[in-house]
């Protein structure tokens, strides 16, 4: 592992994507009606003022009688309806919303205590279990199914006064990185149409980029809540494994899948990720680890000193900036490496070792495990039956016709890479590597609080892009999977934006901590995000939106 | 191990561990125990072992024995004709109706489980404190117990009855504790006690009798208080019903008589009003002394000492006149 200090200035030509501490934007709107066209000359709005906690001002504006609960499920209803045409974020939505509106405010009529989360619309990832909504993993296996249980993480955001506003679209059963493997439809990313929100939780990433909802849960196995977090532009959380439970989370790799966070600020990601964590006697992965507050990080930028994160050690992952990533991507990468050098952290460049070996490891053990995961699917326990003369041919039917390619390819790999005589060459081996990742990372942690790498190699790519090319999008996960293999947390937030679309695309930064210290990665990510002057992550379909 | 009852006496004495421990019935004919076995020869002095051949379908301890004597018997057969190579390497089923190992149908290649570490468990980790709490918490095993009722000078017959049942050992247990002779207490536990139970179907928790009454039922016999024959009567009431020795003989008058002046007295009863049979008795049919002995002992209601019965009849008996 070797450590250099950083000296590197972005080429000029790209100044202006870089970390917007330096431009301005000005903002012009159009004054009708919300259009699917985004603005095509102009940047997005700057106001210069940073994302402020969403879930706090609702509190705040419900405690005061400032607005209703039911008011304000209106407007964010409202806004949905008017975007799912151009989005399809949702392929649920839920018909009781109001009615739960219309509860909370009654609580808070008789002066009743309401939850930390009372008022707020969730956006539920379609794998993660709804009691009495559909939930189907994106996959017309499970194209009828409602459960008959809520997943501990939505029964726990719900206890906290949250309202499921609907399910989100992803790639089936988690596998993708762009909605376009969902059976249902795919989601367009809000900051350009014709271009993906990532995956495997892009619904979820854009609702909250587009303002459907407050805040969504995700999931995440190799990247699914960093990389749709980093093309939208909103913060996406990954946390340590074990964190959150996964009871209710249809399985697709035990060891590596966990539950994670949206949100349009770094605190509503933390103050969803302190609702819904904690040790579930459900889930025995789950850590008994005591849950501390995470809110208690996001400190207002008032009070901080000028160099807040003065002492903190960074270590910039040098295997993540090499051949293969956009070049505008590394500008505004390093554009965030200053301004974190600003805040008053020392960076150096750091080196892991068997970095670029955590791909294919990745994608023997996933697949490996999603084998077993998926044969639960056999169209007799729950959703979709063809119709045979004979139990083997129903199982094989059933599944032939309820799952899509990128699943059965899956399934294929991992039942081939466990086989008797491939077992010691694929799967054996690649547990081998996942160990040598461990100590990698472990090492590096313990001389670094955090290490930086962007989450993907690009902004958003067209829709159909890399479809026909699955080497090719896998390859775009090159940032993430070495973070589920290790089962550490993660934060994405967004740092700058690269060319693209009518208004720029947004780029966002990862940060990986150690293990359980997601308390470090949310205290820095939110003075990075609250100190990062003249940008607003708003897509200019929003932006239009909010100005009628 | 070597031939069938070994295996067999293994797998019995498996089924008494677990049944000691209280962690399964251990039944085979139910499942909660399952045995298959494995069986090669090889000729005396060769090191390597031979092909083995796996055995199923086994449900009861003598058919492991038998399918594991049959199945040496058939594998040496066919060394002895030269066939060794037609022992495969396979899976044979045991046929309980016609008594001998058959090839299972043939499956269509190797069973391919595809197993791999189930990463939705996580480790179980047993500390060095758990498994003492458990080591301590063993109850005495079959084996331990065995040595300790022959170190008694039980009879082979006799441990390994006792010991075969876990709350029959502690019966045993409890009773010789309250100072019950051992032997006696054995042999109780063995005849009597264990016919009832096979008749009525009933555990030894199950029978009303309890090891103090049984004590204190050894003890009055052992006093003289009662008579064996009548220690057999209230021991089936005990079995039956409950109750205590002490009530009972109080209940039924059991006491034994063992004052001579009255068993003189029923004695000289009996021979007078037998006048004919003593008769017959003097003039030389000695074999009518039970026929005496029964009268008294059915006026006495069974209560006169056997041994002072039989002393003071035939002393009457002998005497002239």
């Amino acid at each position: 592992m070797v450590s250099t200090t950083l000296h590197h200035h972005p080429p000029r030509s790209l100044s202006r994507f870089l970390s917007c501490s330096t431009k301005s934007r000005s903002f012009h709107s159009k004054p009708t009606q919300c259009s699917s066209q985004p603005i095509t000359d102009q940047p997005p709005s700057s106001t210069s003022s940073p994302p402020q906690s969403q879930i706090l001002s609702i509190r705040h504006s419900l405690l005061s009688r400032h607005v209703t609960a039911t008011q304000l499920a209106e407007s964010y209803l409202t806004r949905l309806k008017l975007t799912e045409p151009h989005l399809k974020s949702f392929l649920h939505v839920s018909d009781q919303v109001l009615n739960e509106a219309q509860s909370l405010d009654l609580q808070i009529e008789r002066n009743e205590n309401i939850g930390p989360l009372a008022g707020v619309l969730v956006g539920v990832k379609d794998n993660i279990c709804t009691m009495d909504m559909p939930s189907t993993a994106g996959s017309k296996v499970l194209e009828n199914y409602r459960p008959p249980f809520d997943a501990t993480a939505v029964k726990r955001f719900k206890e906290s006064g949250a309202i499921v506003v609907g399910k989100t679209n992803l790639d089936e059963f988690g596998m993708g990185s762009t909605t376009e493997a969902s059976a249902f439809q795919v989601t367009a990313n809000p900051w350009d149409v014709s271009r993906v929100p990532g995956g495997s939780s892009g619904g979820s990433a854009a609702a909250v980029s587009a303002g459907q909802c407050v805040v969504s849960l995700g999931s995440d196995t190799g990247g699914s809540v960093r990389q749709p977090a980093s093309f939208c532009g909103v913060v996406g959380l990954k946390p340590t494994y074990g964190r959150v439970s996964r009871y209710g989370l249809m399985a697709y790799a035990s060891s590596l899948d966990v539950i994670g966070c949206f949100g349009s600020s770094v605190a509503d990601a933390g103050i969803l990720l302190t609702a819904i964590s904690g040790y579930d006697r459900l889930d025995a992965t789950s850590s008994k680890r005591a849950v501390p507050d995470y809110t208690s990080q996001f400190i207002s930028t008032e009070l901080l000193d000028s160099k807040p994160l003065k002492g903190l050690k960074i270590g910039l992952i040098r295997e993540t900036l090499g051949n293969g990533v956009d070049i505008g991507i590394k500008s505004a990468v390093l554009g965030a490496v200053s301004h974190l050098e600003e805040l008053g952290c020392t960076l150096s460049e750091v080196s892991l070792p068997s970095f670029s070996l955590g791909l294919p490891a990745y994608y023997i053990l996933a697949s490996s495990e999603s084998s077993s995961n998926l044969s639960r699917y056999d169209g007799v326990r729950y959703g979709n039956q063809a119709t045979a003369d004979e139990l083997n041919a129903l199982y094989g039917d059933s599944r032939a016709t309820g799952f899509g390619p990128e699943v059965k390819m899956r399934i294929l790999m991992g039942t081939y890479g466990l086989s008797a005589g491939y077992y010691d060459a694929y799967y054996k081996r690649a547990q081998q590597v996942r160990t040598l990742i461990q100590k990698s990372f472990k090492n590096a942690l313990d001389e670094y609080d955090i290490l930086i790498s962007p989450a993907a190699p690009s902004a958003a790519y067209k829709i159909g892009e890399k479809k026909n090319d699955p080497l090719a999008m896998y390859a775009g996960d090159i940032m993430t999977v070495n973070v589920n293999l290790a089962g550490l947390p993660a934060l994405v937030l967004p740092c700058g934006f690269v060319e693209g679309g009518a208004a720029g695309l947004p780029v966002g930064l990862q940060m990986i901590g150690a293990a359980f210290d997601e308390e470090k990665l949310l205290r820095v990510g939110h003075i990075f995000e609250q100190t990062l002057q003249g940008c607003r992550f708003i897509p200019p379909l929003i932006a239009d939106c909010n100005a009628t | 191990m070597r031939n069938g009852i070994e295996a067999a006496e293994y797998a019995a004495e498996v089924q008494r561990v677990v049944r000691y421990l209280g962690v399964s019935n251990g039944n085979m004919q139910e499942g909660s125990l399952r045995c298959d076995v494995n069986v090669s020869i090889r000729p005396v002095g060769q090191s390597e072992f031979g092909t083995k051949v796996e055995i199923k379908n086994l449900n009861s301890f003598s058919s492991v024995s038998r399918a594991i004597d049959f199945e040496i018997e058939r594998q040496a057969l066919l060394h002895s004709q030269g066939q060794g190579d037609q022992i495969f390497q396979e899976t044979r089923l045991w046929e309980e109706g016609s008594q001998k190992t058959v090839t299972m149908r043939k499956k269509e290649g190797l069973s391919d489980y595809r197993y791999f570490p189930e990463p939705d468990l996580p480790e179980v980790i047993l500390t060095e404190e758990y498994v003492d709490s458990i080591q301590g918490s063993l109850p005495e095993l079959p084996e331990a117990k065995r040595r300790r009722f022959e170190k008694m000078g039980l009879s082979m017959q006799d441990v390994l009855f006792l010991a075969n049942d876990i709350n029959v050992a502690q019966f045993f247990d409890s009773t010789i504790e309250l100072g019950a002779d051992v032997k006696l207490a054995a042999n109780w536990i063995m005849s009597d006690i264990a016919a009832y139970m096979k008749n009525e179907r009933l555990s030894i928790d199950e029978v009303k009798l309890t090891p103090e009454e049984l004590a204190e039922l050894i003890a009055s016999i052992k006093s003289g208080t009662i008579s064996g024959k009548i220690g057999k009567e209230i021991l089936f009431e005990l079995l039956a019903k409950g109750g205590t020795v002490k009530g009972i003989i109080k209940e039924k008058d059991l006491v034994q008589i063992v004052d001579p002046s009255e068993i003189e007295k029923m004695v000289d009863k009996v021979l007078s009003e037998n006048p004919k049979q003593l008769e017959q008795y003097r003039g030389g049919k000695t074999k009518l002394e039970g026929f005496f002995a029964g009268q008294v002992m059915k006026i006495s209601k069974g209560k006169a000492n056997p041994g002072l019965l039989n002393k003071i009849l035939l002393k009457k008996l002998n005497a002239k006149s």
